[in-house]
């Protein structure tokens, strides 16, 4: 799709989706992201169309170096694609991220989107309560913090007993394990309530059995409270649990199912 | 925003190397206060010494020594509004034979006069005090010392004093041929010449040449009293005698004007700040007016301007070198807190993500490097004044300690380090610590907001 194209793009309705009657939260359409080395162009997306609706779970799967986290960084809003648009339905309508400023980007991140890393990214300074409150001191002043202390902390102990480490909040997140850690950079995620976690390698720095328990997590999470999720992961065990399950293969999603991507990737790394 | 206090106290207040900047800011201030007050206090002590004898406002012959008509001169000043008193005064240069010859500044002035409308009746000593001075080279008066009183003065040109001077050291009494001796007049020399080559009592000859005449003169007169202005040339060179003395030595008396040919006049203000007023209307009112108007108005700083200038420059130099401190410590400050942007880069690149603005970043980190700045202009604030309120008490326990004079009491004659808070001296020290703080800051939060919030996550 040329930038031509991406501006005359229209929202997508759930008229032109009938089948799915849950309102759509995200939509990327057209997404490429190119880099300009010395003498030639790296593409890393070629053209992703995307839809995420609410409560669902998308998982996208494929090597590193596909370009997984490329589309999540500008899905989040922290990069910004060569071509094709982002846009965010909100409660007041649907929010074309091209078109916005520094601020607003920064503004739409911290009420609509929660990130999880891979290597969870907590403040290493701050207590484990204090780092789930963070994301809603970021955008109030002193005063309008204060004001709605009390309610902020609540929810914040709310979240952590719902990743299960009620008890842990004045913890330093160096004393917490790694699967404790991302358990706490979940809650963090939530704090303000986004329509959207954005989920980088989640499982990718813990071992298989933690691992487990954080998939069977979110799916508790997604499940409960219809929290909405993406992740880019190459753990086909975390991908398969997802309800939308894309494949990408350099910079494209592949339609082969998740299964064809696994056998085929077993193929690829015993014929090296 | 909230974040940025919370932030704040654990980036740098729970940590011990930023008050390393907080040290230097505070050490900058301090030094700057405490010397800038001892300065001006010093610049204060000499403006007073530099004035010396002058008074406010002189109004003088452009040609030495022939400024006729000063008494309707004084009758006219006299009536300006601001102006308490006016006295005529001549100044010619003698030498004088006591044990050798040397050169001085004779200063013929009506003594009671003169104790109006300058500080001579503050410099005069008494017998007691010129005692005390001789006995001891480091001694300095007290501060609150009364200026004499009109007798005081009086007695130590009187008469009597002078008899009995001279008998004590009668050596070179004149005898006229009627067998009346004539006392020689009285002068005044200053307490360095005392300490070298002249003794209270000394019958002392002076030389010079009349400025009308031409013709060399020679008259003795007897010391009988003593100075100490505090600036060491004016107390070894110069001399008092009474205006009429000194008129009849120079000998100044015009036949043809039949009147005495004065250097000028001394007038003295109510207060200092209506001088150039007052320099405006003697200008303008009062010498056009004149039989000969041939003067120059000069108030005491036109005259010792260069000398008031290297005062105030000394002062420049040294708040200069002193601003040096404080540079040092914005530097410290720019150092701490690039350290802090390297160390946090992966927090910054978080904060980003979780919707933090490149202007939020940049607020964190300039808040950071001002709260540095602030606490340390605090802390450097308090402990300058208590210094500058405690500097003679310290200064005393140093001495009682290892015997170390650091401002000895014999060069400036001051038995007290003499300190001065002015408000532009404060401005002096704020301004370019919260100026040099600020830009300690800028750069490193600037750098910070420039961090790629993807690369910053990734940062090890």
């Amino acid at each position: 799709m040329s930038d031509l194209q991406a501006a005359e793009f229209r929202p997508a309705t759930p008229d032109d989706l009938p089948e799915d009657p849950r309102p759509i939260v995200l939509e990327a359409r057209g997404i490429s992201r190119h880099y300009q080395l010395a003498d030639s162009k790296l593409e890393v997306l070629r053209g992703i169309d995307l839809v995420v609706r609410e409560g669902e779970m998308v998982s996208v799967m494929g090597m590193s170096g596909v370009g997984k986290s490329t589309l999540l960084n500008i899905i989040g809003l922290l990069d910004t694609a060569s071509s094709g648009t982002v846009i965010y339905h909100l409660e007041d309508g649907p929010v074309e991220a091209s078109g916005l400023n520094e601020q607003r980007r920064a503004e739409l991140r911290n009420n609509h989107i929660g990130f999880v890393f891979q290597f969870y990214h907590l403040l290493p300074d701050v207590s484990v309560i204090d780092n789930i409150i963070l994301p809603a001191m970021i955008r109030r002043s002193s005063a309008h913090f204060r004001r709605e202390k009390a309610e902020i902390t609540d929810r914040a102990r709310g979240l952590l007993d719902r990743v299960g480490l009620a008890g842990r909040e004045t913890q330093s997140p160096g004393t917490l394990s790694g699967g404790e850690r991302q358990r706490v950079a979940i809650a963090r995620a939530l704090m303000n309530q986004p329509r959207l976690l954005l989920c980088d390698e989640p499982t990718g720095n813990l071992d298989a059995r933690t691992s487990d328990t954080m998939h069977k997590l979110f799916l508790d999470l997604n499940e409960r409270y219809r929290t909405t999720f993406l992740f880019v992961t190459h753990d086909p065990s975390l991908a398969r649990r997802a309800e939308v399950q894309k494949v990408m293969i350099d910079g494209r999603f592949e339609d082969i199912t998740l299964e064809e991507a696994i056998d085929w990737r077993i193929r690829e790394d015993a014929a090296e | 925003m909230q974040y940025h206090g919370f932030l704040m106290k654990r980036y740098i207040f729970r940590r011990l190397i930023p008050y390393a900047a907080v040290l230097a800011v505070a050490f900058g201030v301090f030094s700057l206060i405490s010397v800038l007050a001892v300065m001006e206090g010093f610049k204060e002590e000499m403006r007073g010494r530099i004035r010396g004898s002058l008074s406010h406002i002189t109004v003088f012959s452009r040609f030495s020594t022939s400024l006729i008509g000063s008494g309707e001169l004084v009758e006219r000043l006299l009536e300006l509004e601001h102006v308490v008193a006016a006295a005529p005064y001549v100044e010619g240069v003698a030498m004088y034979r006591a044990n050798s010859i040397t050169p001085c500044e004779v200063r013929g002035v009506d003594i009671l006069a003169e104790a109006e409308v300058g500080d001579f009746a503050h410099y005069l000593l008494r017998d007691s005090e010129i005692e005390m001075l001789l006995k001891d080279d480091t001694a300095a008066l007290p501060d609150e010392r009364d200026p004499l009183t009109t007798e005081e003065i009086t007695s130590i040109f009187s008469r009597e004093r002078r008899a009995h001077k001279d008998q004590l050291n009668s050596v070179f009494g004149e005898e006229r041929e009627e067998g009346f001796r004539v006392l020689p007049q009285p002068i005044v020399v200053g307490i360095e010449a005392l300490r070298r080559n002249t003794r209270i009592g000394d019958q002392i000859e002076l030389q010079s040449f009349s400025p009308r005449t031409l013709e060399a003169r020679v008259q003795s007169f007897i010391v009988v009293g003593s100075f100490q202005t505090g600036v060491f040339e004016q107390d070894q060179g110069w001399m008092f005698i009474p205006l009429q003395a000194a008129v009849s030595f120079f000998d100044l008396f015009d036949e043809e004007e039949l009147d005495d040919r004065v250097s000028g006049v001394s007038v003295r203000l109510d207060d200092y700040r209506n001088v150039d007023k007052v320099r405006e209307t003697i200008r303008e009112e009062v010498i056009p007016y004149l039989a000969h108007p041939e003067v120059v108005v000069r108030t005491w700083e036109d005259q010792r301007r260069n000398l008031l200038r290297a005062v105030d420059i000394e002062k420049r130099i040294i708040s200069v070198m002193m601003m040096l401190i404080v540079l040092f410590a914005g530097v410290m400050i720019f150092l701490i807190l690039t350290l802090m942007v390297i160390e946090k880069t992966r927090d910054l690149g978080v904060l980003r993500s979780l919707g933090a603005t490149r202007g939020g970043v940049i607020s964190l980190f300039l808040r950071q490097g001002m709260a540095l700045t602030m606490l340390g202009i605090v802390l450097g604030s308090i402990a300058g004044v208590i210094l500058v309120h405690n500097i003679n008490p310290l200064h005393d326990a140093i001495y009682r300690a290892t015997g170390l004079r650091l401002f000895p009491p014999d060069v400036y004659y001051l038995a007290k380090i003499p300190t001065k808070m002015r408000v532009s001296d404060w401005g002096v020290v704020l301004i370019p610590a919260v100026v040099f703080g600020f830009l300690g800051s800028l750069i490193p939060a600037l750098w910070a907001a420039r961090q790629d919030p993807i690369k910053a996550l990734h940062h090890e």
